[in-house]
């Protein structure tokens, strides 16, 4: 019934998304609703969060395009812009969206390699990164400490 | 390999919670090895995760994988897709050949900059994508247009489709051009006006020429 009224938008997206998989992404939609994605984003490459495989979920709003759409961790993990529920510090995703982005430039480019790459905020000061895996590492499913020596 | 490992580990989660435990704990000890000065920790940390594994499969239950990414070591090859479409472009227009390869050279590098500077340029550069994209699909290339613009960048802005909705131009819904050279559809850009007095491709105050009231 609600995907009668899909605008042509998502359906287009949705289509490429299928037809073009990006590199590091994969989202497909829900049977039930097409608004949903069920995410899998790998950890980029030469950051500390290489080799991890997180899940997210993906949701378009109704305002989608002129909203942005919702985005959400599923896979816990320690970054200092994602909280523990999974909700992404990010000001694409709030005030700064603009209807010329869409799903894929959202998860590959904003996600998947400018919110990962953040942490080398935290890289620059290595001890102190150390030191808060070792008092978050226990409440989190994916540890990026391995990658850490790598530096 | 790792991907391809971790993606059945999740596959198992969805299937029934007990071996959940033994796919995830696995990963568990793995990643504590590095942490070899800390033996005793490792083990308490162990006994963690398995709480938290509760907590995790109580999320997947909605949660259906979509098939695994392509790994990152693959971007080599999606380098080559704007050449592809450049090519396609030569092949129905010989004359605008050398715009084209300067074309290829370029967008590589841009994209690189864009990558590593500042996210106010990032929308740009999400724009010059989706609108390849909108070539490769449509496969057209006007040839009037092309040889209008000599610039580079133009050449991938002028395709006939709005940002914000993605279909082309039509005479009923006709193409509405702003001070930053971008273009949208009138009902689009007047709901996006609603909210934002900004270009929803470069940020820029919306100004148009012929001012819209």
């Amino acid at each position: 019934m609600a995907n009668s009224n899909l605008p042509r938008r998502i359906i287009k997206e949705t289509q490429r998304l299928l037809s073009e998989p990006a590199p590091g992404i994969s989202a497909s939609p829900s049977e039930d609703n097409m608004r949903y994605f069920n995410v899998m984003i790998l950890g980029p490459t030469q950051s500390p969060y290489e080799g991890g495989v997180f899940k997210l979920e993906l949701f378009l709003p109704e305002e989608y395009p002129m909203a942005a759409p919702k985005v959400r961790f599923l896979t816990k993990i320690y970054h200092p812009n994602i909280d523990k529920l999974g909700r992404i510090c990010l000001d694409i995703l709030k005030d700064k969206w603009s209807p010329a982005l869409g799903i894929r430039t959202v998860l590959l480019r904003y996600i998947c390699l400018s919110s990962f790459t953040l942490v080398d905020v935290y890289l620059k000061r290595p001890i102190h990164f150390l030191k808060k895996c070792s008092k978050h590492q226990s409440a989190f499913q994916y540890q990026p400490v391995h990658g850490f020596y790598k530096m | 390999m790792g991907g391809c490992c971790c993606c059945c580990s999740s596959k198992e989660t969805v299937l029934s919670a007990p071996p959940a435990y033994y796919y995830q704990y696995p990963r568990a000890s793995e990643e504590h090895v590095p942490l070899s000065s800390h033996p005793g920790a490792a083990s308490a940390f162990s006994g963690r995760l398995l709480v938290d594994t509760n907590l995790d499969t109580s999320s997947p239950d909605t949660y259906r994988p979509p098939p695994a990414p392509i790994p990152f070591n693959v971007t080599l090859g999606t380098t080559q897709t704007p050449p592809a479409a450049q090519e396609i472009r030569s092949d129905k227009n010989n004359t605008s050949l050398p715009s084209t390869n300067s074309n290829a050279i370029q967008e590589p590098v841009a994209r690189d900059i864009h990558g590593t500077s500042a996210k106010l340029e990032e929308p740009k550069e999400s724009e010059c994508k989706v609108q390849t994209d909108l070539e490769l699909d449509s496969a057209k290339g006007s040839e009037i247009e092309l040889a209008k613009s000599g610039k580079p960048i133009d050449l991938v802005e002028e395709e006939d489709a709005c940002p914000i909705c993605l279909e082309e131009y039509d005479a009923e819904n006709p193409k509405l051009a702003t001070n930053c050279d971008h273009h949208f559809h009138l009902a689009c850009i007047l709901e996006w006006m609603e909210r934002s007095e900004t270009c929803p491709v470069c940020d820029q105050d919306l100004v148009f020429d012929p001012p819209i009231e």
